[in-house]
């Protein structure tokens, strides 16, 4: 295997990176790799904004598979060339399905579809949309601890807590986070 | 039947610490028994995954929108230092080479500017939240921050001192900011408080831009012991060069 993907980090550091929520290296692969799939785009019937979508969400295909181990880098240029592929396919995808867009009868959706295929979508935009009510105090704290990794030391640190009082705010911001999700999806149904 | 969606503090700890891989082989085995025989254990696991796992993503998508900003604000950087016309680019090689020259002789940025240059990238920052949040003022510090407009930040956050006098994300920013903005005296002394509390995440971090504080400075004695307390990539490369100047 090719061991430096350039002059800092290799394979390993970029997966490891990944996985762990790693600023400078997420920031690394967005910026080096979103030029050239915006290239392939706009050179097919594609505008910046959809560039950027496409790009975005396969990005967090690959973090997600990166996390679950279904991704394993086996060359040099891996985890670069998994993202452009997933991209590309993603932006393929979008031309065929608005080329052949078609309407589905009400009677040929299939009863588990409001469960296993609506729901992904819909459910995080619900979840989205219930942390961003949640008070700013909650949103730092999930994020410091759940995001950047960082230990209950350090997060009661930063608030003037005990590390206690971080712990039992954690469970509070999650329940409070769990609550405004089940009244988003009263109010959607 | 119990209710799924109410759930212990214990409980929900005991499924986070499976999740986030900080459970023992034992308790480990013990939970997946658990898992498998109580339905309602079950389906309380399933919905605290997808809380942890939608709270990893939210904040995952928010720092991707950061780095296209980014991206974005160079490209166009970029693309107006492109949109200069042929004769004016005539005429802006005369003056390119007049600056040159001038340069040369009174302007030649010294040795230390340049060996900072080569090494300085601001910290990145941190996710902002802005909205209902109590911390609004330092969000709003991060966004100028962000966008390399350090001296609002640094207005916006030294007037949180008075509240927050110990807080080392406060000191940290502080410092990169001052950095960013090359003024070393403060810059120093609000990196210094950082590095002075053991525990903070920032510490390594601080003492990488210590140490780059130390070379705008020309204290390079300082710089290599702060160099050798930072975990920064590039800090063998700048012991090496700082070593053979």
């Amino acid at each position: 295997m090719q061991k430096y993907t350039f002059q800092h980090f290799t394979q390993e550091e970029l997966l490891e990176g990944v996985k762990n929520n790693d600023s400078k290296i997420l920031r690394w692969i967005y910026q080096d790799q979103f030029p050239k799939l915006e290239k392939y785009v706009l050179a097919n019937n594609g505008d910046e904004q959809q560039a950027k979508d496409v790009f975005q969400e396969a990005f967090v295909a690959l973090w997600k598979n990166a996390k679950t181990g279904k991704f394993k880098p086996e060359n040099g240029t891996a985890i670069q060339g998994y993202l452009y592929q997933i991209a590309k396919n993603k932006w393929l995808d979008t031309l065929r399905s608005s080329k052949n867009k078609k309407t589905v009868p009400l009677e040929n959706i299939p009863e588990s579809w409001d469960e296993e295929t609506d729901n992904k979508e819909s459910n995080f935009e619900q979840m989205e949309s219930s942390f961003k009510n949640l008070g700013g105090n909650c949103k730092e704290l999930l994020t410091r601890f759940y995001y950047k990794k960082e230990s209950m030391a350090i997060i009661a640190r930063a608030f003037d807590w005990t590390e206690a009082t971080a712990r039992n705010n954690k469970y509070r911001c999650i329940q409070r986070l769990r609550e405004n999700i089940k009244h988003q999806k009263i109010k959607s149904s | 039947m119990k209710n799924t969606d109410s759930i212990s503090q214990e409980e929900f700890e005991r499924i986070e610490r499976y999740l986030l891989g900080a459970m023992r082989p034992d308790e480990q085995l013990s939970l997946e028994k658990d898992l498998a025989e109580n339905k309602v254990l079950s389906t309380q696991f399933k919905k605290v995954e997808a809380v942890l796992n939608g709270i990893e993503e939210i904040a995952l998508r928010e720092n991707l929108d950061a780095f296209h900003l980014e991206w974005d604000e160079n490209r166009h950087a970029r693309k107006k230092s492109h949109k200069i016309g042929i004769p004016l680019s005539i005429a802006a090689s005369f003056l390119l080479l007049a600056g040159f020259f001038t340069w040369l002789f009174w302007m030649r940025p010294d040795a230390n500017e340049q060996l900072f240059a080569t090494y300085y990238q601001a910290d990145p920052g941190l996710v902002t939240a802005m909205g209902s949040s109590e911390d609004y003022a330092f969000d709003r510090g991060m966004v100028d921050y962000k966008m390399g407009k350090f001296a609002p930040a640094i207005q916006r956050w030294e007037a949180l001192l008075p509240e927050k006098p110990s807080n080392d994300t406060l000191h940290y920013f502080l410092g990169s900011a001052h950095l960013g903005l090359k003024n070393t005296a403060p810059a120093k002394m609000y990196l210094d408080r950082v590095t002075a509390q053991e525990s903070s995440a920032f510490r390594e971090d601080a003492f990488w831009y210590l140490a780059l504080v130390n070379v705008l400075d020309k204290d390079y004695e300082k710089a290599l012991l702060n160099l050798k307390k930072s975990n920064h990539p590039e800090k063998e490369e700048l012991i090496k060069t700082i070593k053979e100047k």
